[in-house]
């Protein structure tokens, strides 16, 4: 395990370095974390490089997209040389060219339910962002972070409203309090919302992105007091107006996948 | 009668009304929504049990799940 930084990594990452809250202990943190990114689009695409570029050791993709014509407005590491080839290789070989600290794992499947205890995915993993673009993967994925007690960054966003948070079981507490996805979106939601469907500005998109990204690194440079203030609140952005609300989020008492009955 | 903040907005409402009665006032679907009620997530399960108090602040949302 690395104890310092070597003089490129100090001259490479000196930007966070200066930061006090960030320091030599918080890039070295940084350099010994491991990630696992589900959908590798809009969100996940930005995700990946910014993580990449703060010196995460280990990101792992998911995804069995390829990239479409209609993907080039939002998702900036494609261009029209890649339509048709799969998404996770081409991220992982444009971030492993640019990010030489960083190893990418690109993973070519949907994340399913045989990925549950997976050590592969996310048993093996500090981080787990969600960055899908449906109601049924965000589901699973939830299911399957809360049972193997990991962490969750999830963001989503559809036209103006943008929605992001982070849940993470505690020894002491479980889920409780905070809860989980399906608390605050049970399984019978009626959720259409997807970019493809009500369309998104990048740059709304991108924003959601970074303060996603932005809640993984401050997670992942964080104590165990700090991360307490991180999770369990509901960040909301309304595009049209340039404004963030944040709220505490509640576990449901009848959820059928976060409570300790079920855990 | 009570009054309440409903997305910004004041609304009067009945004393006793619960939150989903308020929700069923609005002729909104309850499962196409999240509630927050004075800036806490009100999980859709209690929102039959709640009741409203005058001066409340209540905000819905839509889930979204794009990426």
């Amino acid at each position: 395990m690395m104890s310092k930084l070597t003089d490129k990594q100090y001259i490479r990452y000196s930007s966070h370095v200066l930061l006090p809250e960030i320091g030599e202990l918080g890039q070295l943190k940084l350099l010994q974390s491991s990630v696992l990114i589900i959908g590798v689009g809009g969100l996940g695409h930005a995700v990946a490089q910014q993580l990449a570029a703060a010196g995460v050791k280990h990101i792992t993709l998911m995804d069995d997209d390829t990239v479409e014509l209609s993907n080039l407005p939002r998702q900036l590491l494609f261009n029209e040389q890649d339509i048709g080839q799969l998404k996770v290789n081409i991220v992982r070989q444009k971030l492993s060219t640019a990010y030489s600290d960083c190893k990418i794992t690109a993973v070519c499947k949907r994340f399913t339910a045989e990925d549950f205890y997976s050590v592969d995915s996310v048993n093996s993993v500090d981080l787990v962002f969600d960055c899908t673009d449906n109601f049924a993967s965000r589901l699973l994925i939830n299911q399957a972070v809360v049972n193997a007690k990991g962490v969750l960054i999830s963001a989503a966003i559809s036209g103006a409203n943008g929605q992001l948070f982070c849940i993470a079981h505690s020894k002491q507490s479980n889920f409780h309090g905070s809860g989980c996805y399906q608390c605050l979106y049970p399984d019978d939601s009626n959720v259409s919302q997807s970019c493809a469907q009500a369309g998104v500005l990048t740059s709304a998109l991108l924003s959601m992105a970074s303060m996603q990204s932005l809640l993984g690194l401050n997670w992942l440079t964080s104590d165990v007091s700090q991360r307490d203030r991180l999770k369990g609140q509901l960040h909301l952005f309304n595009a049209h107006n340039l404004q963030w609300r944040k709220v505490t989020m509640s576990q449901d008492p009848d959820c059928c996948i976060c409570t300790p009955s079920c855990i | 009668m009570i009054t309440i903040e409903f997305n910004g907005l004041a609304q009067e409402l009945g004393y006793n009304s619960s939150l989903l009665q308020l929700i069923e006032l609005k002729n909104l679907n309850p499962k196409s929504l999240a509630l927050v009620l004075n800036d806490q997530v009100v999980p859709r399960s209690r929102w039959a049990q709640i009741e409203c108090q005058h001066s409340d602040k209540i905000d819905v949302f839509s889930a979204v799940a794009g990426g």
